[in-house]
């Protein structure tokens, strides 16, 4: 009986471990905060009080903790878009867009936005009632980044302008300065599409 | 610790949580309060129950190594070995006493005079026992060298720096950043107590070095406490009793509570508070009163929940782990809350650093010498206010390696020596109205002054910097911010309505099982004693808030307890 | 403490009581805090649904929204008597897609003949977001293939239990207890006609931005793997596979795309019917297809009177290759097709009603 019992037991709790050992390092570092006051040091998205979701942390040059390059950001004329800014001031400083495009996913609120000029694209993503840009898009050679290159520039020319320091993967080079980046597309040794980005945190 | 300068948040005990994310120590912890944990219990209660009465408490080992191997498989080398070198030095000091108690035997046979025997015995007794110090010097030095290492290194080559810095020198040494074992403080401490008994001759010298083993890492209490006393919990800790339904019924009872302290309560308002604490510009005046109130409330919640999950897992096994909170909030002095917020710490101070310290033959010699200078009322309390200073000094530091713990705890114990300067004041105060004392509104204003004072101290823990806490209690005067508060208040907070009200009914409960464990009664007796329909019932209601108020599961993540890093 | 019979007796029926409280509380609150589906994300509703119909049609179609909204089963069987199911939910991927499939044969009353599947998700390599491996797998009954398909989607944090007993994915939402969670507290609502959800209203194109081109665009190693193992299951099965794409303008299908699903289904001997050829911003030619009135979110999807002329088409196809049985002189099957029919009719008639009062549609669920 005794025997019995304790065999009982046994068999029972090795059934236990089953279901939640087949977890995905649950517990471990992986598990980050969707509030993201917590994660590091620069505040998150959430925060749609701002006009820079970031609180001006990583876009504010005066703050002295913060590395000397600038981040990536694109001059149209006087006016500099900055990565995950607010699009109002974008729409503000360059007037209206050809078209403006909404692209939901399947089921969920939240649209994803494409504001489409002359010459690049801004897409957006939102956050609360509010758009930021999350990418720039170039549309054609009639403009350049702000280190001067242009959809049609070699691919060496590029190189020279934004030195060695990127990620390169099926074609494409990346260039990183911490949640802003650049991307070029290179065919046959030339620029053919031109990308800027950020990395929301999500 | 590395990294600490630009993140306020280090600042907070909360270490762990910042640490983990950024795979500072990349451990995959079982947390209290996670479902991994309660299997791991199921299976060992399993196997502790279908193990030989003998054999349970190396079950018990083994569950304990396996708990702690899951923070890192390589901090199980740190913890081994404090114990090979605690086990090494004390049986050597067994084999002196044995030596010795042989030789003194030998003495009666020798022939000798009384006088002669005693005179040997006594001159035995002292090289023995100058022996054994020499030992149990040698083992505390190694085990808190330990300690000091991993945790202190890099607090000290920052100071260095600092020093370096005054005197523009360029040269500046760059932190080591060791990863610190999982409750390195408490084990250590634990250890350092029953090495000190050990030589006190209070505590039996344990010969099984698994034993030894298995009183330096039970899973328990190895992160956070409570710290035992060699003396009590061997009582308990190798008997092997078996599970039987009490044990079972009350240890999950009071593993649930302090799930549901953590969960529903600690964990919810967290947010709120990292919130007040990365924003000390924003958020001060009536904020920052709030703020150290909340963190009264989370901070007594996050750490008395994990105090009860060891409890109840250890009680599950038929073990005995002394109590670590006493319904502090219920204190009426600063000296009555250091007896009843984190008991086992202020006693093993108490007892291992501080009456050793104010009783040493030094320090009498000193007190002796200070006459002249300070005069003999204070010449005589002077022993007492430096090992006071010192032992918060150390009190402090023990909690962290920065200077915002040591502050804390040196303003403890700078008040706890105000307080003991007033206590003739108080006396003379209460013989000129002796029936106030006794009223309740005297008491909740005495409960309600103590609260505050400690709330006021504890805001070391959460702002960055000592100065930056010193302004934030100043702005209560010049920032009071009552408007903004009454407006937007609680709101930006980053929690909403309903989270606030699930939190304050969770607190609402805990206050009222704190209710009726007055006098000193377990409530659990006095559930006990309710018809088993209504007690079903009462825990029915308390697992059920857990599971569905607590701040767990997706969209959350996992808040270390508090004390994980100690 | 000497154990007597009584007392024993009495241990164990408090045991046994405590247990059944528990579970009971417990399912009732996981039933009350799990999501309806009624008014937010009601998508989520579809995949349940498949189990309420007789689980015995000849086309099942899966795929993300590219199905559930531009093929309408009511014409395919009005027009041809084809019975047919959408087992559509929103992003789902190849690999849902593919344990979809396994569920549908593990508990279909009659097998399907015909298998359609929407290609667009070839291009995602990853699961994309918790939330939408929630929406298409909590809607499966529990059974090995769930759990497989759990172990395939799942993001990093998911684990089995939370699939297993929902409430501990959707405690939280006792924050926005509402009537809906008891008004479908013992019925889920109806969402969808044989999978397919009926839009009425009409926003025509206006504007599609340029796509973005990709630096690569070979589908990932996980999608291939799952069209392989779908096209092998079905096979297996007795069951021809056709590969679809709808005729919509966002997401941008690329020719690069459009031809990796080509080769792949010469090589495989099955059919490939590709809608955006001669698909541009003014519609589709020659199924019949205005943009300017069959799209109710400018060109990302086709509205119901859109879906008609689709299915239409469609069906014609279907009827012509595949060997598929006019259900209508089964008088059980056209009972049940009549009833769908009127939910369909007076669904759409309601929604019109809506948008010529208010301009809007306010009713999405059949029931």
């Amino acid at each position: 009986m005794e025997i019995m019992k304790r065999f009982l037991i046994l068999s029972c709790i090795l059934i236990l471990p089953v279901l939640v050992a087949c977890n995905d390092s649950d517990d471990s570092t992986s598990d980050v905060s969707p509030t993201p006051v917590v994660t590091d040091g620069t505040n998150g998205n959430n925060d749609s009080n701002t006009d820079n979701p970031n609180n001006g942390d990583i876009n504010n040059t005066d703050d002295p903790n913060v590395d000397d390059t600038p981040l990536f950001s694109l001059a149209v004329g006087d006016f500099v878009i900055e990565m995950n800014m607010n699009v109002e001031y974008a729409l503000a400083a360059l007037g209206e867009p050809l078209g403006v495009f909404e692209a939901p996913s399947c089921a969920f609120d939240g649209v994803d936005r494409i504001f489409q000029y002359q010459n690049f694209q801004l897409l957006t993503y939102p956050v609360g009632d509010d758009d930021f840009i999350h990418t720039i898009s170039f549309r054609n050679d009639l403009i350049r980044t702000t280190e001067g290159i242009r959809i049609g520039n070699s691919l060496n020319d590029m190189l020279e302008a934004y030195g060695d320091d990127y990620e390169y993967d099926l074609s494409l080079y990346r260039f990183v300065r911490e949640r802003t980046f650049i991307e070029f597309l290179i065919e046959n040794d030339i620029v053919v599409q031109i990308i800027y980005g950020y990395t929301i945190n999500n | 610790m590395r990294q600490t300068k630009n993140n306020p948040l280090s600042h907070l005990l909360f270490h762990s949580y910042y640490i983990i994310t950024h795979n500072y120590v990349n451990i995959y912890i079982m947390l209290f309060t996670s479902f991994n944990f309660l299997i791991f219990l199921a299976v060992l209660v399993a196997l502790y129950a279908i193990t030989p009465q003998r054999f349970r408490w190396f079950v018990l080992l083994v569950g304990s190594m396996t708990f702690y191997g899951f923070a890192g498989l390589h901090f199980l080398i740190y913890i081994n070995a404090t114990i090979v070198i605690t086990y090494f030095c004390t049986i050597k000091i067994r084999h002196l006493r044995l030596i010795r108690d042989v030789e003194i035997e030998k003495f009666n046979d020798l022939g000798l005079s009384q006088e002669n025997i005693k005179e040997a015995r006594r001159s035995l007794r002292d090289k023995t026992k100058r022996k054994a110090k020499g030992w149990t010097a040698l083992c505390l030095v190694l085990i808190i060298g330990i300690l000091a290492a991993v945790k202190y290194t890099d607090f000290a080559i920052e100071n260095f720096n600092t020093i370096l810095r005054l005197f523009n020198d360029s040269q500046q040494f760059s932190l080591i950043g060791i990863a610190v074992p999982l409750g390195i403080s408490f084990y250590t401490f634990q250890t350092v107590g029953y090495v000190i008994d050990v030589y006190r001759e209070k505590a039996e010298i344990v010969r099984n070095p698994l034993k030894l083993a298995l009183f330096t890492s039970f899973f328990p209490q190895v992160i956070q406490g409570p710290i035992s006393r060699f003396e009590n919990l061997s009582k308990t800790l190798y008997s092997g009793s078996q599970i039987n339904r009490h044990g079972l019924a009350r240890g999950s009872q009071r593993i649930l509570w302090g799930f549901f302290k953590k969960l529903v309560i600690a964990d919810r308002l967290w947010p709120a508070l990292a919130f007040l604490a990365i924003h000390p510009e924003e958020y001060q005046g009536i904020y920052y009163l709030f703020a150290i109130a909340l963190y009264a409330i989370v901070l007594y919640c996050d750490f008395s929940g994990g105090i009860d999950i060891a409890i109840g897992a250890a009680e599950l096994f038929g073990v005995r782990l002394p109590e670590n909170f006493n319904r502090p909030f219920y204190s009426r002095s600063i000296q009555e809350y250091w007896q009843r917020w984190h008991i086992t710490m202020y006693s093993w101070f108490r007892d291992y650093v501080f009456y050793p310290m104010a009783a040493s033959k030094r320090m009498l010699r000193f007190s002796k010498a200070s006459r002249r200078v300070v005069g003999n009322n204070l010449a005589k309390r002077l022993p007492v206010h430096i090992s006071l200073i010192f032992v918060w000094f150390l009190t402090g530091l023990w909690h962290g390696a920065t200077w915002n713990f040591i502050m804390w705890g040196m303003t403890n114990g700078i008040v706890l020596m105000i307080s003991l300067e007033l206590t003739p004041l108080y006396e003379r105060f209460n013989k000129h109205f002796p029936t106030l004392t006794d009223k309740w509104f005297y008491r909740s204003i005495q409960i309600f002054r103590t609260f505050w004072l400690m709330n006021f101290i504890r805001s070391f823990d959460i702002y960055d910097g000592v100065r930056n806490t010193f302004r934030m209690m100043w702005s209560v005067v010049a920032n009071f911010s009552f408007n903004e508060f009454l407006t937007s208040g609680l709101s930006e907070l980053k929690l909403s309505t309903e989270e606030y009200f699930s939190a304050l009914a969770g607190l609402l409960i805990v206050f009222f099982i704190s209710f009726l464990g007055r006098g000193n009664i377990d409530f659990r007796d006095r559930l006990g004693g309710v018809k088993w329909p209504l007690r079903y019932t009462l825990t029915g209601v308390v697992l059920f808030m857990t599971l569905v108020l607590g701040a767990y599961g997706h969209g959350f993540d996992a808040r270390q307890f508090i004390y994980n890093i100690f | 403490m000497g154990l007597t019979r009584g007392s024993l007796f009495t241990i164990y029926f408090k045991i046994i009581v405590a247990v059944i409280a528990f579970v009971v509380v417990f399912f009732t609150l996981q039933r009350l805090l799990v999501p309806k589906y009624a008014s937010t994300a009601i998508e989520g509703g579809l995949i349940r649904e498949y189990y309420n119909s007789p689980m015995n049609h000849d086309v099942i179609f899966l795929g993300d929204c590219e199905v559930y909204a531009n093929f309408s089963p009511i014409t395919l069987w009005e027009e041809y008597g084809i019975t047919s199911y959408i087992r559509g939910s929103p992003q789902q991927l190849i690999w849902h897609s593919y344990y979809l499939l396994e569920d549908t044969l593990r508990f279909a009353v009659e097998k399907p003949k015909v298998v359609v599947l929407s290609v667009m998700a070839m291009q995602y390599d990853e699961p994309l977001y918790e939330p939408y491996n929630r929406l298409t797998i909590d809607g499966m009954r529990l059974s090995p293939t769930k759990l497989r398909a759990i172990r395939s989607s799942r993001t990093e944090g998911e684990d089995y239990l939370s699939y297993i007993l929902p409430f501990f994915r959707f405690k939280d939402n006792w924050r926005d207890f509402s009537s809906e969670d008891f008004r479908y507290f013992f019925q889920n609502p109806q969402v969808s006609i044989s999978g397919f959800m009926v839009r009425s209203d009409v926003f025509p194109v206006e504007f599609i931005p340029d796509p973005i081109r990709l630096p690569n665009y070979e589908f990932g190693e996980k999608p291939m793997y799952y069209l392989n193992k779908i096209t092998t299951l079905a096979k297996e099965n007795d069951i021809e596979l056709v590969l679809v794409k709808a005729p919509v303008l966002w997401p941008y299908w690329f020719e690069q795309w459009a031809m990796q699903i080509d080769t792949f289904a010469y090589n495989n001997g099955l059919k490939n019917v590709d809608f955006t050829i001669g698909l541009n911003n003014e519609g589709l030619d020659y199924v019949g297809l205005d943009f300017s009135k069959h799209t109710f979110n400018a060109g990302l999807h086709l509205n119901v009177f859109g879906a008609e002329l689709l299915s239409s088409y469609f069906g014609g196809i279907l009827k012509e290759f595949y060997d598929l049985p006019d259900r209508r002189n089964d008088p059980v099957t056209v009972e049940y097709w009549a009833e769908l029919s009127k939910q369909y009719n007076r669904l759409i008639a309601t929604q019109l009603e809506e948008i010529r009062e208010t301009g809007h549609i306010h009713t999405f669920l059949i029931k």
